[in-house]
């Protein structure tokens, strides 16, 4: 598993909110606005934590990423309950989320994989909802709206363009190392 | 009642699987720790073990929490089942407490039980089916990555991009039920 850049493997690691809410353009909207809430509010904590206490642990971070994601979800509720509504149980999946607690600690890297999560998401909402239903943003697309292949809104499309994607980064990450 | 459990476990595995079709521990499944098929049964059996006392807790917790509040309970009960693991097993060297705690399998089982209003030993039941779940579909991502890893893959595909579109087939396996 370390043929892949390090990048590749930390958007890899967001894989579960990642596959499960991008169907379409609003829900992977939903959840790249969920993600990198929970991510920049628990590295803003975890780097005033610091300042508090030298000390690193594992469970700390995880206790801050719940926080967190308790938190967007709570504000989700209050002023996107629309997109709220989408997302289910994945927006409290991000409290134990690999991705998070791994990103979370540095700043730079908080703001880097921010960045690539969402525009991954996006990317991958966008090719699914095209694909798998025809549409995008709701509005049709000529050729693919009477030509769609179902199964890439369902799981075994969601991975399919997601390695296709993660193939994407990874030799982009190649070619730039 | 029996019958009605074993289809709830029967559907957990293989129809309603919660890696394939909920994406949940999706990122751990896929990159066992370590090849040999001990270590995945090691692997799977914790992460059982730590899903259904997760789920035990959480649904006790949920009859006197407020709803909002679960997020943040569920994730200090994995915590603690974790710590608790170690402690009883006195066998440190082979639990990862990070692979364990950083699961989206636990921490999303656990949240989808409850979400789904199931009763206590439904709860249980299916706690106990996306562990099962979670250890067929490790087993089956290794034994085919053992055989692609035989071929020749694209460069930018090793790795995770092909360890990914595997499970696309699988999915589409499972989807097929």
């Amino acid at each position: 598993m370390n043929k892949n850049g390090k990048y590749t493997t930390l958007l890899f690691l967001g894989a579960c909110p990642a596959l499960a809410a991008t169907a379409s353009v609003q829900a992977s909207l939903a959840i790249a606005i969920a993600t990198v809430a929970v991510l920049v509010i628990s590295g803003l904590l975890l780097a005033v934590l610091r300042l508090l206490c030298k000390q690193e642990s594992l469970t700390v971070t995880l206790i801050t990423t719940a926080f967190a994601s308790s938190l967007v979800q709570m504000l989700m509720a209050a002023f996107l309950p629309k997109y709220y509504a989408m997302l289910g149980i994945y927006v409290a999946v991000c409290a134990m989320n690999a991705m998070i607690a791994e990103a979370a600690p540095s700043v730079k890297k908080t703001v880097t994989t921010a960045v690539l999560y969402a525009a991954l998401v996006i990317i991958m909402g966008m090719i699914r909802e095209v694909l798998g239903a025809g549409t995008l943003m709701s509005v049709e697309v000529p050729f693919f709206s009477t030509h769609y292949v179902n199964v890439f809104a369902k799981a075994p499309g969601a991975f399919l363009v997601f390695s296709i994607l993660l193939a994407l980064a990874n030799a982009c990450e190649k070619e730039v190392n | 009642m029996i019958k009605a459990l074993f289809a709830i476990i029967s559907a957990c595995i293989l129809a309603d699987n919660y890696v394939l079709v909920s994406f949940l521990g999706v990122e751990k499944a896929s990159c066992p720790t370590g090849k040999s098929d001990r270590t995945i049964l090691d692997k799977g059996l914790q992460v059982t073990v730590v899903t259904v006392i997760a789920t035990v807790i959480s649904f006790a917790l949920s009859l006197v929490l407020p709803s909002y509040l679960m997020t943040l309970a569920t994730a200090v009960v994995i915590i603690l089942a974790v710590e608790c693991l170690v402690l009883v097993t006195k066998n440190n060297e082979h639990i990862c407490k990070a692979s364990l705690l950083l699961n989206s399998a636990v921490i999303g089982t656990s949240l989808k039980v409850l979400a789904s209003g199931a009763t206590f030993v439904e709860s249980l039941v299916k706690a106990l089916g996306a562990g099962l779940g979670y250890m067929i579909i490790s087993f089956a991502i290794c034994g085919i990555m053992d055989r692609i890893n035989q071929k020749y893959v694209p460069s930018a595909f090793k790795g995770l991009p092909i360890t990914v579109a595997a499970m696309s087939i699988i999915a589409m396996v499972v989807f097929a039920f």
